[in-house]
């Protein structure tokens, strides 16, 4: 069930939530000053005042949340957001500089699942090793042996060493230790993006088993989908602070908002880039317009859409190219891509300076919900003879519609058929 | 100081873990495996005995090997002990940044190993004894007393040096150093009586003088033991294990960030 926006959520008020966070910042001192000065400054308390060198940096910024009894917190933010390091401390490695964040009974950190796998081990070894560290007794974990042998399914490799495996099969065995501790509260940390799809499926159906029982779950992630499909409630963290939390269709809808007006901006960054080879051929006003005209960047799928944009030129050409591509921003998945001279158009070009505009038009817009964007490019004779790309410099929503996975709604038409006679 | 031992006790099962973990892993990697405990004490007394034929070293009666072997076993426990508890949060940085439980089961897991090192190298002193002739005294007994005093000594030592190997990484170059020099300031190569009686006072303020000079009296039966310098030995012992632990459990918290 999702739950609306509130960070001091009263669940069970007998023994209160399993995981209270109030008020949590964390500082790190970035590495300014030998490193001499900065293990002193650690260990002696009231010299760093006295030694200048500090240039720190918050990485959490007042963040308070509770999670009750078999939720589902689906934790979004871009890089260096402060996600990971908040769930190092809940996991109690790190120490918040201020505030507090409680956490009740044992915790399964499914973080880096395979680091601490002793190489020259073999994986019987390990696992008796790694669920020692996670706090679990020999008699416990000889008595879980068994499940947690078939659950990784590297029985044939149990008397090799570790540094023998696959990294996949590391991360099989360290996840599948984890996942068997009965924990009280488990942290989940983008594994389950790693190893085969197989183990992925069933690594979400573990967890998916051990929220079932009641035990709350902390996702950080960067899988949209999986937030709104597995979480009940969501928090969209942003250079340290809390930015917002909700419900995970809405946190997940504001975020994708977000990156799209970040990237709408002037600031060309990442894989959003533009190469101008040739300054006397040029796109401008790339625009996606509506079936009446006007300019608009949020549409519903099965809504017709169209590519607006114009070719300027200071001098004759040769007949010209442009190509069109549009991509599922989630996935960074090519969904389309379609040139003027694949699909039988022929662009003459300039026979003197002067501009044109073009329109490629989709009746049905068959993408499902989710943030979309746009490369153009335009090349000269050839299409490898590019004068201006525009990589992913345009974007529009597609705000109504089906929401899930896949990127492309296909009309389906679904019908009960007759029996066939026998 | 009780929270050591609290400690200790409930995360019992995962010190152990981590000593057989060090163990066996240590037999896989190497030929050798055990015997390497025992190679370098026996390496240094091969030395030793050649060099004492041509410089004139007292043994206080015994035969010379038994003599230098009787310091090298007791030393090489210190030196080794605190060699494998320096690195031993580094070493485990990926758990340490995964997991919480009391980091002190990481360098006190590693003085377990020492002490499986020590038991092995003391056999090989008995086997050394007996080809010799010679036999442990009556007094042998307080061997393990004093074994005890070095044991809580070294740890002490061992956990102040891997709180501050966690954030400098030099401690590792300064120990080799400085237990070179801590060698040859404790009797392992002569005996105490080769100390001028001035400098004695001083040169036993030094914890592994007594232990080595106790460890050779109680064996051997050499001299009665010096109830007194046992006292002082186990204060100091007990002093700095207080200090490390101390500084280690303060400096704990923030060994996510540093390694």
């Amino acid at each position: 069930m999702p739950t609306p926006s509130d960070s001091t959520s009263s669940a069970s008020a007998t023994t209160g939530p399993p995981i209270v966070v109030e008020g949590v910042w964390k500082q790190f001192r970035l590495g300014s000053g030998s490193s001499l000065v900065r293990g002193l400054r650690t260990l002696v308390p009231g010299l760093a005042r006295r030694l200048k060198v500090h240039e720190d940096f918050w990485a959490v910024e007042d963040v308070s949340f509770t999670v009750s009894d078999g939720e589902a917190l689906g934790i979004i933010g871009h890089n260096g957001a402060g996600k990971s390091t908040l769930l190092r401390i809940l996991c109690g490695v790190t120490p918040p500089t201020r505030g507090s964040a409680r956490v009740r009974g044992r915790v399964a950190p499914l973080i880096e699942v395979s680091a601490g796998l002793h190489p020259e081990l073999s994986g019987r070894e390990n696992i008796y090793f790694n669920a020692a560290v996670m706090g679990m007794s020999r008699a416990e974990t000889a008595a879980k042996f068994d499940a947690i042998v078939d659950f990784s399914g590297i029985e044939k490799f149990l008397d090799t060493p570790v540094k023998r495996y696959s990294s996949g099969m590391m991360v099989r065995l360290g996840f599948s230790v984890a996942v068997h501790i009965d924990p009280d509260v488990l942290l989940v940390d983008e594994v389950l993006a790693v190893g085969d799809l197989a183990f992925v499926l069933k690594s979400y159906r573990r967890i998916a088993e051990i929220r079932a029982r009641g035990v709350p779950v902390i996702l950080v992630t960067h899988n949209l989908q999986l937030v709104r499909n597995f979480c009940t409630r969501a928090l969209w963290m942003d250079a340290g602070k809390l930015k917002l939390s909700g419900s995970p269709a809405e946190v997940a809808a504001a975020y994708t908002q977000a990156t799209l007006e970040a990237a709408g901006g002037q600031a060309l960054s990442g894989d959003v880039y533009r190469v101008h080879a040739d300054e006397a051929l040029s796109i401008a006003d790339v625009v996606t317009v509506d079936a009446a005209g006007n300019a608009r960047a949020s549409f519903a799928t099965g809504e017709e859409l169209s590519i607006h944009m114009t070719l300027n030129a200071t001098r004759a050409t040769r007949p010209l190219v442009v190509v069109v591509t549009i991509w599922q921003e989630e996935t960074g998945t090519m969904l389309v891509c379609h040139s003027t001279r694949d699909d039988g158009v022929e662009l003459a070009g300039f026979s003197e300076a002067g501009s044109l505009r073009l329109s490629m038009r989709l009746a049905r817009l068959p993408f499902i919900a989710g943030i979309h964007r746009i490369s153009v490019s335009l090349s000269e004779g050839d299409v490898v003879h590019v004068v201006d790309w525009h990589e992913k410099m345009y974007s529009f929503r597609v705000a109504k519609g089906p929401v899930g996975y896949g990127a492309f709604h296909a009309f389906p038409e679904w019908a009960l058929m007759p029996k066939e006679p026998a | 100081m009780t929270n050591l031992f609290a400690n200790l006790w409930r995360h019992r099962e995962l010190c152990f873990s981590l000593t057989r973990r060090e163990v066996s892993a240590r037999y896989k990697q190497s030929l050798l495996g055990p015997a390497w405990a025992i190679l370098q004490p026996l390496a240094l007394l091969v030395v030793f005995a050649a060099v004492q034929r041509f410089v004139h070293i007292p043994s206080e009666g015994l035969p010379y090997p038994v003599f230098v072997y009787a310091g090298l076993v007791p030393w090489s426990f210190f030196a080794s002990t605190l060699a494998m508890m320096t690195p031993s949060i580094v070493s485990n940085a990926a758990i340490v940044r995964k997991i919480y439980f009391p980091r002190e089961v990481l360098p006190l897991s590693s003085a377990l190993v020492g002490l499986v090192d020590f038991a092995v190298s003391l056999a090989t002193l008995f086997l050394l004894m007996a080809y010799y002739g010679v036999f442990p005294a009556a007094s042998a007994v307080y061997v393990l007393l004093v074994i005890l005093i070095e044991l809580v000594f070294v740890t002490g030592i061992g956990l102040f040096a891997a709180a501050i190997c966690a954030f400098q990484r030099d401690i590792l170059f300064v120990a080799v150093f400085v237990l070179q020099l801590w060698m040859f300031l404790s009797p392992v190569l002569y005996p105490l009586s080769s100390v001028p009686p001035d400098y004695r006072t001083l040169y036993l303020v030094n914890p592994m003088a007594s232990i080595m000079t106790l460890f050779r009296d109680a064996m051997f039966g050499l001299n009665p033991i010096d109830l007194r310098l046992l006292g002082i030995a186990a204060l100091e012992a007990v002093i700095t294990l207080c200090f490390g632990y101390g500084v280690f459990k303060s400096a704990e918290k923030y060994f996510a960030d540093a390694v």
